[in-house]
């Protein structure tokens, strides 16, 4: 589920996309690399320095969250992002991801995959206790994999990001081992936040529902009251000693709580952080930026998404005129995304040539040069291809209208990007009918294949979104162009299955050149998250895929 | 009176089993397969989507279904959220008494502002006071609730610092979306009470009550707002609908907990028990509180009740 943020309608879409949030792993021998670089100093680009004179402990954080929770706290259970803001917490993951493609150990020491990225084995951290006292073990990892895929948890994102899980090992007390059925390189990416892990004990005394409400775990923060589409307080954990090398501080948070309040409207959400009454928003209003820019109370937060941005996949297989590659080549020119960014995101988000988002490990500079916006190059192969402007200017060939199904879910932000769209394309004498639907009508159309058009976007850690985008055997799932290429689906399937990162990122390259060359994906753009806090707050740190605030070494300066 | 309650707490059943039938209904009426809203957007296979409608019981006759669910209603069961599993019923007791307050003092900021307008109109027919208070009835009319709301947490919140924008609990929290939400009730108010009144002061029995050498405030108090009052509590009823409905609205603008957000992100969520469970709630509140309006209607005109 996609569920970033940016607008509150994207967590929205976040539900129809099912977020698989993936990246790579590594061997032995490049985590020691690593640990090098990350543990040795905090060099991390976008960090900063360490606050002046002692730290000031104590006081409390107030978080505007923008989206509400889906009704559950259970990381295992949810499938919004937000829900994974508040959880991520209280139930640690076994590795942080604070780069795309980089991990540092969480409560897991370190790890080791095998190279056909089917085994990984972690060495957990030794005296680490949850919130209700009992001790973490291998034990805990297990429970917390095999429930994931026990229809009774009816598990939410968990089950996708946890891929073609087979069994978790255990080695010992403090080893264990995941085992999964075919290579599944983005497993350590899924690790941070959907696969957080719970209390074995807590889970198993309370019962599952009573755990959704009241989730218990390792993390430096303990629940301590949710009142439903109010507020969410947790408070610091007294035992907390088991902090990763990367964060700046050992022993426990130096905050007393954090109150995460839930504000939809977000023109109010960004005010609040201007009267005082948060401390933290996210998703801000993008009417807003300018002045917040301004503003030397307020420092904003501007972070690229990983994955793919917004898109237009095009159906090969439609019997329309959408099935001709003149006709898609001639919608690669001639979409203005320049125009559409402004309009629709206010110039907020970035135009996009490569269906992987700028962050996005596996990005191909080199998409940059393929296309431009050029109507008159789309004209030109338009005429080239005998499709010639009808009286009302739309072309026709051999009788046949150029006409495109453009369904899409009724919603503001999709409406107009579709309007934008279909402007662009008119203007070229391309003629896209934009049908909003009911999102279940919606879902029946594309299943009977019968739309030209699709919008998609796919928010993910890994590059290993390609295959959900262009895989054949996700025709039916998110392929929505139906592209069926047994050599991309050959890419695709080596690339996710190989830990050698050079390998991979070839492998990317071509994989993007290819679809963009087969003119299946028109990229649009990038999206952007915007989040923004009071000066005075200092050591909050945004993850990998720009969706989760760690607020571990959080103090508030008086 | 009693025989007259008696009656009419009758006629709230088939209301009610209507109202049973229309939410039942709703799961079926929606555009595109319920199994799909039940599954989440992800691609399902046929025989896991046979599963799932077996489990719903969605494979069986559509009478059978119904029996089940009034059944399961009758006991107070309002099934479980898909997600958390929780009881619907307790999800929206949880919330209701955000929304019981903020209906609740938006309709008495509405009974007084536009209660207050309507007489001073009338007593002053036909000066600027009336003319003043009629186009500001107009103005609350004609205002948005998200306008109205947005323009005093701007104005109250985050310029002046008055109050706090967000939340629930404490006077300050719900004196703005107390008012944002009656403003057009008010205005609705003031026209009817104006132009009822009106009607009353040109009646015999006040030139009667004058001629008696009756004060002034007490010919329009007791003998002329009395009668006059008696079509604006029907009103009143109808306007709880509109509360209620608007509260949506505010509630989100002013991230108050609330039965209106619970829907709304029910219907997101695509959480087809809590929605129903939230419209079966708001529309038998709606349905008790214009019964209890016709009973005081009834009280305050004896004819009623002969009839």
């Amino acid at each position: 589920m996609a569920g970033r943020s940016e607008r509150d309608e994207h967590r929205d879409e976040s539900a129809s996309f099912g977020r698989v949030l993936r990246s790579w792993r590594l061997g032995r021998r490049d985590f020691l690399v690593l640990a090098g670089s990350w543990i040795g100093g905090a060099t991390l680009a976008g960090m900063e320095p360490a606050a002046e004179g002692a730290p000031a402990p104590g006081g409390t954080l107030v978080y505007g969250l923008g989206f509400d929770l889906d009704d559950t706290m259970d990381p295992q259970v949810t499938n919004f992002d937000s829900t994974i803001r508040v959880t991520l917490n209280i139930c640690e993951p076994l590795v942080w991801e604070p780069v795309p493609g980089r991990f540092v150990p969480g409560l897991a020491e370190s790890w080791e995959v095998s190279p056909d990225a089917k085994t990984y084995t972690f060495k957990l951290r030794r005296g680490v206790k949850f919130h209700d006292g009992t001790p973490f073990t291998a034990e805990a990892v297990k429970f917390t994999m095999d429930r994931v895929v026990d229809p009774a948890t009816k598990a939410g994102q968990s089950h996708d990001q946890l891929g073609p899980y087979d069994r978790t090992e255990i080695v010992d007390d403090h080893t264990v081992r995941i085992i999964m059925k075919d290579g599944y390189a983005p497993l350590l990416t899924n690790l941070n936040g959907y696969l957080g892990i719970v209390s074995p004990t807590a889970v198993k005394t309370m019962g599952a529902a009573a755990f959704a409400r009241h989730p218990v775990g390792t993390g430096p923060f303990m629940f301590k009251e949710w009142v439903p589409k109010d507020h969410i307080t947790l408070v610091r954990n007294p035992e907390y000693a088991w902090a990763s090398p990367f964060f700046k501080h050992r022993g426990p948070a130096y905050l007393d709580q954090i109150v995460f309040k839930i504000i939809p409207e977000a023109s109010v959400r960004t005010g609040t952080l201007r009267s005082g009454e948060t401390q933290y928003v996210d998703d801000i209003d993008p009417l807003q930026y300018e002045a917040l820019k301004r503003d030397s109370r307020i420092v904003v937060i501007e972070k690229g998404q990983p994955g793919s941005g917004f898109v237009l996949l095009l159906n090969t297989t439609s019997k329309g005129p959408i099935s001709d590659h003149a006709v898609r080549l001639a919608l690669e020119y001639a979409v203005d995304r320049e125009g559409l960014n402004r309009t629709v995101f206010h110039g907020l988000n970035k135009v996009a040539w490569s269906p992987l988002m700028r962050s996005t490990f596996g990005y191909d500079p080199a998409t940059e040069k393929i296309y431009s916006f050029n109507p008159d190059k789309a004209k030109q192969i338009l005429d080239e291809a005998g499709w010639k402007p009808g009286p009302d200017g739309i072309r026709v060939k051999g009788g046949q209208r150029l006409t495109l199904d453009f369904p899409i879910i009724g919603r503001p932000r999709d409406k107009a990007m579709a309007e934008s769209v279909q402007a662009s394309a008119r203007d070229v004498g391309i003629d896209i009918k934009v049908t909003p639907l009911e999102r279940a009508a919606f879902y029946d159309l594309v299943k009977q294949d019968r739309y030209d058009i699709n919008f998609m976007w796919f928010s993910y850690g890994d590059p290993d979104v390609l295959r959900t985008l262009f895989h054949s055997a996700n025709v039916n799932a998110f392929n929505r162009a139906r592209y069926q290429v047994p050599e991309v689906d050959r890419m695709l399937a080596q690339a996710a299955a190989t830990t050698n990162r050079t390998q991979r990122a070839q492998l990317y390259a071509r994989i993007q050149q290819r679809v963009l060359r087969d003119a299946v994906v028109v990229p649009l753009v990038d999206t952007i998250t915007h989040n923004a806090k009071r000066a005075e707050v200092q050591g909050e740190y945004l993850d990998a895929l720009a969706s989760y605030v760690w607020l571990y070494d959080v103090q508030i300066r008086k | 009176m009693l025989r007259y309650i008696a009656q009419r707490l009758l006629q709230l059943v088939p209301i009610l089993i209507g109202i049973s039938v229309l939410t039942f209904l709703m799961l079926h009426l929606i555009p595109g397969d319920p199994v799909i809203l039940f599954a989440g957007d992800k691609p399902l296979t046929p025989e896991r989507a046979a599963e799932i409608r077996h489990q719903l019981g969605l494979d069986r006759p559509l009478l059978a279904q119904y029996l089940d669910y009034a059944g399961h209603l009758a006991r107070g069961d309002l099934g479980r959220t898909l997600r958390g599993q929780r009881p619907v019923l307790d999800s929206i007791l949880e919330v209701f008494p955000g929304t019981a307050e903020l209906t609740l003092a938006a309709l008495a900021f509405a009974v007084v502002i536009g209660v207050t307008l309507g007489i001073a109109a009338a007593l002053a027919h036909g000066t600027w006071l009336d003319t003043t208070a009629m186009t500001l009835a107009i103005l609350g009319v004609s205002m948005p609730v998200f306008y109205s709301s947005l323009l005093m947490i701007m104005l109250f919140s985050f310029r002046l610092g008055w109050l706090p924008a967000t939340g629930q609990g404490g006077l300050d929290r719900l004196l703005m979306p107390a008012a944002a939400l009656g403003i057009l009730s008010s205005a609705v108010l003031a026209r009817l009470v104006r132009s009822s009144m009106l009607g009353v002061l040109r009646r015999e029995y006040i030139v009667t009550a004058r001629a008696k050498g009756l004060a002034e405030h007490v010919v329009v108090l007791r003998h002329a707002l009395k009668n006059a009052l008696i079509p604006t509590i029907t009103m009143l009823g109808l306007q709880l609908g509109a509360l209620l409905g608007g509260a949506v609205v505010t509630e989100t603008i002013f991230s108050r907990p609330g039965i209106g957000r619970l829907a709304v992100d029910g219907i997101l969520n695509r959480d087809v028990p809590l929605v129903q469970g939230t419209i079966l709630v708001a529309a038998t509140t709606y349905v008790v509180v214009n019964l209890v309006v016709d009973v005081l209607y009834a009280a305050v005109d004896p004819r009623i009740r002969y009839e």
